[in-house]
């Protein structure tokens, strides 16, 4: 009884924070002269409004979900990587450079070679944020956001030599990926047409690939892994102390610097399915995808639990695609869905200050 | 091993023109937003506080200035409303970071990502389009004393040092300094950020101090936004400040949180940045390569952490509420 109280009361002090979220959107949003109940409705239901809208949630969610595995993985050890927003995107490039610079015998194994040179490039890109907090202790927030500014010059940079596309004409853009390195689709909707001869039926392409299946491995695997072992105690034990973690002989510089390459590596890995499944192409349009501080709002919703943080991530798609439908109605700019997520963002720390459950940074 | 065209053109540039000084002119414009976010974020991580959100808190600050500054045409005016921005956003973080103690990391990322949202969304809607406003700039100008000085590089420095907001921060390193090495006061937030418990004891109000320093940082922080938007600029755009308050939180790491150190690292910084700059706008053919040069400040920060900041040693309450016990 005390039990079902007490996640009654959770429950609804999350929807509060959310709500806080959508109230704070919508009061900006009337600066665009759209009425207030008329914008929460909007971001509300639009997701459901068809197959085609829901089908782009779950898109979001691979994009979004993969990197905040990696990001809830290493907050259980209070690190955060707040670095998936570049390291999707130097993973998409070197996804990129591999498919256009390498020939092998059969598109699967260029397939693999592109995924896993994604991750790898994006684990590099890590690397040094991962010393220095392993090292001297310096905060992995700071560095890792540093590095996604570079990340966008670097992805300019790229589009601009690289893997600059053929008849690119000046715009910053990629070729488009060959049809055989693509993941197959994985749901068709229905749209009706009218016809000379009558309303007909075509079943059209969505977004949605295969892509999905690699995403929910990785989480499986991760929850037997880590949640369902003893290494999940080990990190809370660095979460609280790197001290009190090396008195219990815990070696605290190999785990810190693994997950934090790990969590460069799912981001990388991220952006390669991106390409592959949803876009076939970069351009500078993509440079401020978001998905990285997307996915950080994920595991601290979710508690830096691998189930929390798949429903953290499917209810922070669902409000992507509102709060995009939103701007084409209002014609806000994407920055509104940043009112959301920071809003939320502050209002999660109180409730989890009302919970008691206060994950403290991790100090050297 | 072939170095890149574009770097090999950029040195033959630095040996034949006189970049090197224009660069210390622009130098001397870039930092003082980096200083005054760093000498303000100084003393409130001093405290034990980590306020991740001024990033978030200059947007606001920068945007806030510009709008007040369009509105009544008066920069000063635009520099007050900021400061108050900056102080109702750190009030309220400090409430939220100190009295109930809540995750400060979190909490800063919503700041700032709040900041980048609200200032993006309320510009667009708001905001005039394409309107300069005055500037709070140096009552000298370039054409007027350049034959007086019988050099325009000259002139240009002079210009940048008696601009209003660049003097006052400049003089904010040694104020820092001695507020923090040779006050009582300073001495307080400074055993506050290493002991609370014993500063507790011998009767300091802990959780007083830091509510103070960490607004203190906060106006600070809404100052360096002012000086982008309505000293530096005289416009706003969306994320202008491109990651300047997380530079100056990394200036303070590489400064082992000394304000004398913290000031040297963040002049490196603005050197390369405005070697950066004008290189890139030296010529043609190296703006075309614009995005090569924008990435060398950002990693020349994480070089600076490397070669200064390695033995740093955070106050050792930082991140750590306090509770009376």
């Amino acid at each position: 009884m005390k039990r079902a109280k007490e996640i009654f009361l959770t429950i609804t002090l999350y929807i509060v924070a959310i709500l806080a979220g959508f109230m704070a959107a919508s009061t900006v949003a009337v600066t665009y002269n759209i009425g207030f109940l008329d914008s929460l409705g909007i971001l509300a239901f639009s997701p459901f409004a068809d197959l085609f809208n829901f089908s782009e949630v779950l898109v979001r969610f691979i994009a979004i979900y993969t990197i905040a595995l990696g990001v809830a993985i290493a907050l259980k050890a209070g690190l955060w990587n707040i670095g998936g927003e570049g390291q999707f995107l130097v993973g998409a490039v070197m996804t990129l450079f591999i498919a256009k610079s390498l020939s092998t015998p059969h598109p699967a194994l260029t397939m693999t070679t592109m995924i896993l040179g994604a991750g790898f490039f994006a684990m590099a890109w890590a690397l040094v944020p991962a010393l220095l907090k392993a090292r001297f202790g310096v905060n992995e927030i700071v560095t890792t956001l540093l590095l996604n500014i570079v990340a966008s010059s670097f992805t300019l940079y790229a589009l601009d030599g690289p893997i600059r596309g053929q008849g690119s004409f000046g715009y910053l853009l990629s070729d488009v990926l060959p049809s055989e390195l693509r993941f197959p689709t994985l749901l068709k909707y229905p749209r009706v047409i009218e016809t000379p001869s009558g309303v007909g039926l075509v079943w059209e392409d969505t977004r949605l690939s295969y892509a999905l299946f690699i995403t929910l491995a990785m989480a499986i695997i991760l929850y037997i892994v880590v949640e369902r072992s003893p290494i999940e105690t080990h990190l809370g034990v660095v979460a609280r102390s790197w001290r009190l973690a090396s008195y219990a002989g815990i070696n605290v510089f190999r785990i810190v610097v693994a997950l934090m390459l790990f969590a460069g590596f799912t981001a990388g890995l991220s952006g390669a399915l991106h390409i592959m499944g949803v876009l076939y192409r970069l351009d500078s349009g993509q440079i401020d995808h978001g998905f990285g501080y997307l996915a950080v709002l994920a595991a601290a919703l979710g508690r830096a639990k691998i189930v929390g943080t798949a429903l953290a991530s499917i209810f922070i798609s669902i409000v992507i695609i509102g709060s995009e439908s939103l701007q084409r109605v209002s014609g806000a700019p994407y920055a509104i869905t940043w009112v959301f997520v920071g809003t939320v963002m502050i209002a999660i720390t109180i409730v989890e200050y009302i919970r008691g459950w206060r994950p403290s940074a991790a100090t050297a | 091993m072939q170095l890149p065209p574009e770097l090999i053109k950029s040195l033959e540039l630095l040996i034949t023109t006189p970049i090197l000084l224009v660069s210390l002119a622009i130098s001397l414009r870039i930092l003082p937003t980096i200083l005054f976010a760093s000498m303000g974020e100084l003393v409130t991580e001093k405290s034990g506080v980590l306020n991740l959100g001024i990033e978030g808190i200059m947007l606001v600050g920068a945007f806030t200035a510009y709008m007040v500054t369009v509105a009544y045409g008066d920069p000063l005016v635009g520099l007050l409303a900021a400061i108050l921005s900056g102080l109702v956003i750190s009030v309220f973080f400090s409430y939220i970071a100190v009295v109930l103690g809540v995750n400060q990391a979190a909490a800063g990322l919503g700041i700032w990502l709040f900041g980048l949202g609200v200032t993006g969304a309320l510009y667009n809607s708001m905001a005039p389009v394409g309107v300069s406003v005055k500037t709070l700039g140096s009552p000298l100008s370039v054409s007027s004393i350049a034959p007086i000085l019988g050099s325009r590089e000259v002139a240009e420095l002079v210009v940048s040092l008696t601009s209003p907001l660049v003097v006052v921060s400049l003089a904010l390193v040694p104020i820092t300094y001695i507020f923090l090495r040779k006050t009582l006061w300073g001495l307080t937030v400074t055993s506050v950020g290493e002991d609370p418990a014993s500063a507790d004891a011998i009767g300091i109000n802990v959780n007083r101090v830091r509510i103070l320093a960490t607004i203190y940082g906060g106006i600070m922080a809404s100052i360096a936004g002012a000086y982008l938007s309505i000293s530096y600029l005289g416009d706003f755009r969306h994320g202008m400040t491109a990651g300047r308050g997380f530079m100056a939180l990394a200036m303070i790491y590489a400064g082992n949180w000394d304000p004398v150190r913290t000031f040297i690292a963040s002049i490196a910084l603005s050197y390369i940045d405005a070697l950066q700059l004008s290189i890139a706008s030296s010529s043609l053919e190296l703006a075309r390569r614009y995005y090569f040069f924008n990435m060398i400040p950002y990693i020349a920060v994480i070089l600076i952490i490397l070669v200064l900041g390695r033995r740093a040693k955070p106050p050792s309450a930082l991140m750590k509420p306090f509770k009376k016990p």
